[in-house]
């Protein structure tokens, strides 16, 4: 049997602003990896981020998370980003003025271990009129277990269809 | 199906050790390194990693690695070196509550004796100043020999805690 293990499949069917995955991190897998593709919007202007769900079912949206991402375009130069203290990581699934489809891969380490902070590495492509590929780190500074996550557009623009799979990696000992 | 990950080996640091050597490289396939929850037993030590030959951590100056420095309170470095007797992960881990390095590593030609062996990785965690960092990038191993392992390492001190898993991928 295969050490990566599907936990949850979501697939977006109909227009949403956000996606909340929930009940997926747990103590059976400290890595997990979110793989994401087809996420479409209705409006073309996507930007997809993170947040954590703690085991109360809490979206964390206090200023506790980090992050840097690399935009490399084909249309323009590349760019850093990064922020400190924010209210979610930014980049994570999709960032574009306009977006026709994308793919992500994320791993998310150490969610449901209340002694670490909950770590992140992504990196993602999408198209609009060209491509943007991001390469992202992330870290949410709370030491506290998180079980889920949300996928949200920080202009509340919906997306109507994709599909979400969380995979956790399994350690045999 | 393709993508599956075949556990071949790991080891998970519950009290100080010098190092961590995962073996078990025998098959022209691709393999991934995952590590978590790493953490040195002093502040601020350096986390290296090396390739093993038939068990053993090769020492010789023969690492080249390029690399994209991520980080969050400035811009962005180029890294490389050449001739190198390791790869440097991080130069200052942090081991203050909730801080841990953690990583991704592809291993590429790993058993084949006439290639080089290659490594991508991707890793991120907090170093002792508390500022999140990460690197993304790749290093060869100079040397056309079969590699069957990696070895992670802190340059003084030891390995305080830490998860390391060697998957086959299939």
């Amino acid at each position: 049997m295969s050490n990566l293990r599907l936990i949850n499949e979501t697939e977006i069917t109909s227009s949403v602003s956000s996606v909340d995955i929930t009940d997926v991190f747990s103590a059976d897998f400290d890595i997990y990896k979110i793989v994401t593709n087809g996420i479409e919007d209705t409006t073309d202007t996507p930007s997809l981020h993170i947040r954590f769900i703690n085991s109360s079912g809490s979206v964390i949206s206090a200023s506790n998370y980090d992050y840097a991402y690399l935009n490399m375009r084909s249309e323009g130069s590349f760019a850093e980003n990064r922020g400190t203290n924010q209210s979610y990581i930014r980049g994570v699934f999709s960032f574009s003025n306009a977006t026709h489809s994308q793919g992500s891969v994320t791993y998310i380490f150490n969610p449901y271990l209340a002694t670490s902070y909950t770590f992140g590495l992504s990196q993602f492509s999408s198209y609009a009129t060209a491509v943007r590929s991001i390469k992202n780190i992330g870290v949410l500074k709370q030491t506290a277990s998180m079980t889920g996550f949300q996928l949200f557009d920080i202009d509340n623009t919906d997306f109507s269809e994709g599909i979400i799979r969380t995979y956790g990696l399994r350690v045999d000992s | 199906m393709a993508g599956q990950l075949i556990q071949v080996d790991t080891e998970t640091v519950t009290s100080a050790v010098a190092s961590v050597t995962l073996t078990g490289i025998d098959s022209d396939d691709v393999y991934m390194v995952a590590f978590n929850n790493v953490a040195p037993t002093v502040d601020s030590r350096a986390l290296r990693f090396r390739i093993t030959k038939s068990g053993s951590a090769d020492t010789t100056a023969n690492y080249d690695y390029a690399a994209k420095l991520f980080r969050t309170d400035a811009a962005f470095n180029n890294l490389s070196g050449t001739n190198l007797t390791y790869y440097e992960l991080e130069s200052g881990v942090g081991n203050a509550t909730g801080e841990a390095f953690n990583g991704i590593h592809y291993l590429f030609n790993f058993n084949n004796a006439s290639e080089y062996s290659f490594v991508t990785f991707e890793n991120a965690g907090l170093n002792l100043n508390a500022l999140f960092i990460g690197k993304q990038g790749g290093f060869v191993h100079t040397v056309a020999s079969a590699s069957d392992g990696v070895q992670f390492y802190f340059s003084t001190d030891n390995i305080a805690s830490g998860t390391f898993t060697l998957y086959k991928v299939v």
